[in-house]
């Protein structure tokens, strides 16, 4: 179905006939703006906001073109260029204690960043969101035993969970980005399920199941589009959120391991030094805080400008 | 519009019951057992006050909620008797229209997809002639073919009503089951949506439950009316029978609540004022349910008046329905203008 957006839609040809004259020109609404183009006027109404996605965009450019963006490998040390200052003609971040480029490991730990965020992320919806939508929608025995078996796992504190569950499996970036996906399903799921539950109520679910809709189909079409706005939101504080924590994990030792490089591990071995050279410490530190309030302040803009349109502020 | 009472009716209701839990295993009867047929073609109001039970019946008759108790049958085949894939198979012949034009279409489907679902669920259509079909369905109901790719925000509440309408009869079903469609409408709209109603009902043959409070609706599109009261029905009768002559004290009750459009008249008119309120479903009275509120009630409404047919083919439930006759003056309530729109 194409969209129709011409001027000539607004008036229809057919006023003069006689049958649908009576609501004919007054029921034609009188702007016709596509849900996207709605979407997008108000999501880049605010300065804050395109700040933000230019970021995250800056970031994700980075972490795919990594190797070619950095000057140097990440790995290489020169013992004879160590604890450079920023702004050194070769280094333009500075070199760390062992003379390793600043910005070339900022850059692959911008990869190894994005890699833990979208893993992480995408573990937590393709687990949290579909028995969010069986439990808001059937609610009963399922709803009872997906929400304690949330409850269980929402009673941990985070970071402990996502730690706990590092310890177990061991070691590495692939755990620790599971980890984390593991501490986002309650999280996706409560919010699914707290927004199935209204949705459900909706006449239009009920509508659409006087029509005949199996049940699976009432939760794609119906369902899922109508809670996606509440989850867009978590989606990009979770963002925020699993760079904090693959930072965190790293920095204990617990995802990437040395010498890689992640914005964590580089905070971790700036921090031996950091009285003499600031900078290994202050550059990634930044780094993450720049990414984190990024991912935030996306998801505040994105709360604001889905579901009912109100007055500007 | 009316056939003949021989033939098997479209839609055979038996014994109704349909109730809600309240708390912990307590549960409270909506519809409390009620009878009724909806023949092919013909159009059968129900009403009744608010809390009588009238939208609890349509939902029960669709299986929206399962009855508690009694049976369906659509063109013969037991709907409380089956599930799954076959009751969704079933639902096709019977469509409803609900009453809240604004909740009833899902904000993030286009009216083309929305009026398409019905034919995406239960036929092979696929592009061009779903697409004709849903267009076709469009004009019908008085909007247009580009309409189909806009979003029901963008429509007001008469057109998204219309929209419902378009969906409940994309498929051409046998029964379609209005539940207090036009009164979330303003005036204007309604007498539009109702014509509109009764013009396709008339086309396409349709059998129509159509369930309001408001008697002048009725008036205007129903062949037979049945009156609910606490879950149960009180009375049945054709329309013009019932509104010349009711005969159960509450459908009295009812029309002369009713308005009548000549100021003269209605100033003269003798209102019968019921005293009290709807009881409280979940502890209805013993015996006949409107004796608290009746003013013809006597000792035997202590006991529960069964559903009686009367000679002339009308049926009531009252122990006193042969003495309501006189003293209404029902006359008034004939120069309603309220005009057929058949």
């Amino acid at each position: 179905m194409s969209l129709v957006d011409k001027p000539d839609g607004l008036l229809p040809p057919a006023v003069e006939s006689a049958p649908v004259e009576e609501h004919g020109p007054a029921l034609v609404p009188a702007r016709h703006e596509s849900p996207g183009r709605r979407f997008r006027r108000r999501f880049l109404r605010s300065w804050v906001t395109r700040l933000a996605l230019l970021v995250l965009a800056a970031w994700l450019v980075t972490a795919i073109a990594a190797s070619w963006l950095a000057p140097h490998d990440p790995l290489a040390q020169d013992l004879q260029a160590r604890r450079l200052p920023p702004g050194s003609p070769d280094h333009l971040l500075g070199t760390d204690t062992l003379g390793r480029d600043t910005l070339s490991r900022l850059i692959f730990g911008a990869r190894v960043a994005a890699q833990a965020a979208i893993t992480s992320v995408t573990v937590g919806l393709v687990v949290g969101v579909v028995p969010a939508l069986v439990a808001g929608l059937l609610k009963g025995w399922w709803d009872a035993v997906f929400s304690r078996a949330a409850d269980a796992l929402l009673s941990f504190p985070p970071l402990l969970l996502a730690l706990a569950i590092v310890g177990v499996m061991g070691p590495n970036l692939t755990n620790a980005m599971l980890a984390i996906g593991i501490v986002f399903v309650p999280r996706f799921y409560r919010i699914v399920r707290a927004a199935t539950l209204s949705v459900r109520e909706e006449t239009y679910i009920e509508a659409s199941r006087s029509i005949g809709t199996p049940t699976h189909w009432l939760l794609r079409r119906h369902v899922l589009p109508n809670v996606l706005a509440p989850l867009a939101v978590q989606i990009s504080i979770a963002f925020g959120f699993a760079i904090l924590a693959e930072a965190s994990l790293s920095f204990l030792g617990l995802g990437v391991q040395a010498p890689d490089p992640s914005w964590g591990s580089m905070l971790s071995e700036g921090r031996a030094a950091w009285f003499y050279t600031p900078w290994p410490l202050i550059v990634p530190a930044t780094t993450i805080v720049l990414c984190v309030l990024a991912c935030n302040v996306t998801g505040d803009g994105l709360a604001d400008s889905v579901g009912r349109e109100r007055g500007r502020a | 519009m009316s056939r003949p009472g021989s033939e098997t009716p479209l839609l055979r209701v038996r014994g109704l019951e349909v109730s809600y839990r309240v708390g912990v295993r307590r549960h409270m009867a909506a519809v409390r057992g009620i009878d009724l047929d909806v023949r092919a073609g013909e159009v059968v109001a129900l009403v009744g006050e608010s809390g009588s039970g009238k939208s609890s019946a349509a939902r029960g008759i669709l299986q929206l909620t399962r009855p508690s108790a009694g049976t369906v049958e659509l063109s013969g085949q037991e709907l409380t008797a089956i599930r799954g894939r076959e009751l969704r198979r079933a639902r096709r012949d019977a469509q409803m229209v609900f009453q809240d034009p604004y909740s009833s279409l899902d904000p993030s489907m286009t009216i083309g997809e929305a009026i398409a679902e019905p034919l995406v669920v239960h036929t092979r259509d696929r592009g061009d002639e779903r697409r004709r079909k849903v267009v076709e369905m469009l004009e019908r109901v008085g909007l247009h073919a580009h309409h189909a790719d806009r979003y029901p925000h963008e429509f007001s509440g008469g057109q998204r009503q219309r929209i419902a309408i378009a969906r409940a009869l994309v498929l051409r079903p046998r029964l379609l089951v209005a539940d207090e469609s036009v009164s979330a409408l303003d005036v204007s709209s309604q007498n539009q949506v109702l014509s509109l109603l009764s013009e396709l009902i008339a086309d396409l043959g349709l059998a129509c439950l159509f369930i309001t409070h408001d008697l002048a609706v009725v008036r205007s599109v129903a062949d037979r009316v049945a009156v609910m009261y606490l879950g149960t029905l009180v009375e049945q009768a054709p329309t013009e029978e019932l509104f010349a002559a009711p005969r159960h004290p509450y459908t009295a009750a009812l029309l002369s609540a009713a308005l009548v459009a000549d100021p003269r008249i209605q100033r003269t008119r003798e209102r019968i004022r019921l005293s009290g309120e709807l009881p409280d479903p979940r502890h209805p009275p013993t015996g006949c349910a409107f004796a608290g509120r009746c003013p013809y009630a006597a000792e035997v409404c202590g006991d529960v008046p069964a559903l009686r047919a009367l000679d002339d083919g009308r049926a009531v439930a009252c122990h006193r329905a042969e003495e309501v006759v006189v003293e209404l003056g029902a006359s008034a309530l004939r120069t309603t203008t309220i005009t057929r729109e058949r």
